[in-house]
């Protein structure tokens, strides 16, 4: 009995001898891939191919052994690569997420926080001013606070007028020319410390 | 050695593994098994050791495959591994390895001696001499176009579009006598399996 491949069988193996190649269509190579481990006929023949030309090219051993059996049990314990892959697929895009909601978060505080001060100077409490209580004897002065001495020139009172509050004998000193500014570098330098910190982290997760 | 052509579809199947198609894995060991064999074979010459040496070298290479970058070709990544997989095993039992490497392209074996001659080899286990005679005897037997086709083909790794151009006939044809030509020869090496 002469047994006689269909047309699509004879297309499909045609299709491998063009994979074996580098010949075959993007399309031929996805249905290959998705034949094969059904079709015993059809890996068979990809063996076949292999050890064919194997044999043109001299390139056996003594021994002409099928090892794809016993290696692919042993593949079977390993883990899949890429797409079933928890860490690549999760984790870390969760863990940048994560950092980037916090460093966003951040940004946003910072900024509001110099905005409200902007509106209201006069509960700004920083480092640039100095709470001064007259009636202590100890004098606290910007320099230990890490702020560059303040100057009769750069000293101003604040909003806070000595009439309208006698009772208080509490002076803001700020330093009038670089409040604005140092306020704003302020914020700008936490905000690039946090930048880079997190581009340091994003580089890790990267490269794990 | 096979090169532009071979890394194609080398290349398709090392992104299918990376993609965690294991099966594509399967069909790099069926490709390359029998080069890899005859590779170690020059440093090991115990045919058990060979066949453990074997197993674990496409068992690394499918552990690294998830860090392969396509800037080598498959082959030469694996040989490397094979290479040194065989060193390895050598100086851990104290033996020393060849100071030379063995170029894939020297894996020419003329020794007539076969060990397969006992009738309890198993089964997977072909007599290389026979399957040789068998194979040579089968391509001469071949149709001139046929065998011209697939000659141009596996010797001198052309592509189906050099060979359409060297044999003036469409790329369809080539396809297609490459196809034929395979097919006889693999309906040689089953009759010898069965």
């Amino acid at each position: 009995m002469v047994v006689t491949m269909s047309t699509n069988e004879t297309q499909l193996k045609e299709a491998l001898s063009a994979f074996i190649d580098g010949e075959a269509t993007d399309i031929e190579v996805r249905r290959l891939l998705k034949e094969i481990p059904l079709d015993h006929t059809l890996r068979n023949s990809w063996r076949y191919h292999q050890l064919s030309s194997a044999v043109i090219n001299k390139e056996l051993s003594t021994e002409v052994i099928d090892f794809s059996a016993d290696i692919s049990s042993a593949i079977k314990l390993e883990k899949n690569h890429g797409a079933l892959n928890l860490s690549n697929y999760f984790i870390k895009p969760l863990g940048r997420f994560a950092i980037a909601a916090s460093v966003a978060t951040v940004a946003i505080l910072g900024m509001q926080q110099y905005k409200h001060t902007v509106e209201h100077p006069s509960s700004f409490v920083s480092a640039n001013k100095i709470q001064l209580n007259l009636a202590s004897s100890i004098i606290r002065t910007s320099a230990e606070f890490g702020i560059p001495p303040i100057s009769a020139r750069n000293v101003s009172i604040s909003n806070f007028s000595q009439k309208k509050s006698k009772s208080s004998n509490k002076i803001l000193l700020e330093s009038r020319s670089n409040s604005e500014n140092l306020t704003r570098e302020q914020v700008q330098r936490y905000l690039n410390g946090l930048l880079a910190r997190y581009n340091e982290t994003e580089e890790k997760l990267i490269t794990q | 050695m096979k090169s532009d052509q071979t890394k194609v579809s080398d290349d398709q199947l090392v992104a299918r593994v990376q993609k965690g198609d294991k099966g594509a894995f399967d069909l790099l060991v069926l490709k390359h098994q029998y080069k890899v064999h005859a590779i170690i074979s020059r440093y090991i010459k115990d045919f058990d050791e060979v066949n453990d040496i074997v197993q674990e070298t496409f068992l690394k290479a499918y552990r690294a495959l998830e860090n392969f970058r396509s800037e080598s070709a498959f082959y030469t990544w694996l040989y490397r591994i094979a290479v040194n997989t065989a060193k390895n095993y050598l100086v851990a039992r104290n033996r020393r390895p060849p100071s030379f490497d063995i170029d894939i392209a020297d894996t020419d074996y003329s020794e007539l001696s076969s060990q397969l001659q006992n009738l309890d080899s198993p089964e997977n286990i072909l007599a290389k001499n026979e399957l040789e005679l068998v194979i040579n005897s089968a391509i001469k037997k071949l149709p001139g176009d046929l065998r011209t086709a697939l000659m141009l083909r596996e010797f001198e790794d052309l592509s189906y579009e050099q060979i359409s151009d060297i044999m003036e006939c469409p790329v369809g044809t080539v396809r297609s006598r490459i196809f034929r030509a395979r097919e006889a020869l693999e309906e040689k090496i089953k009759e010898m399996e069965s």
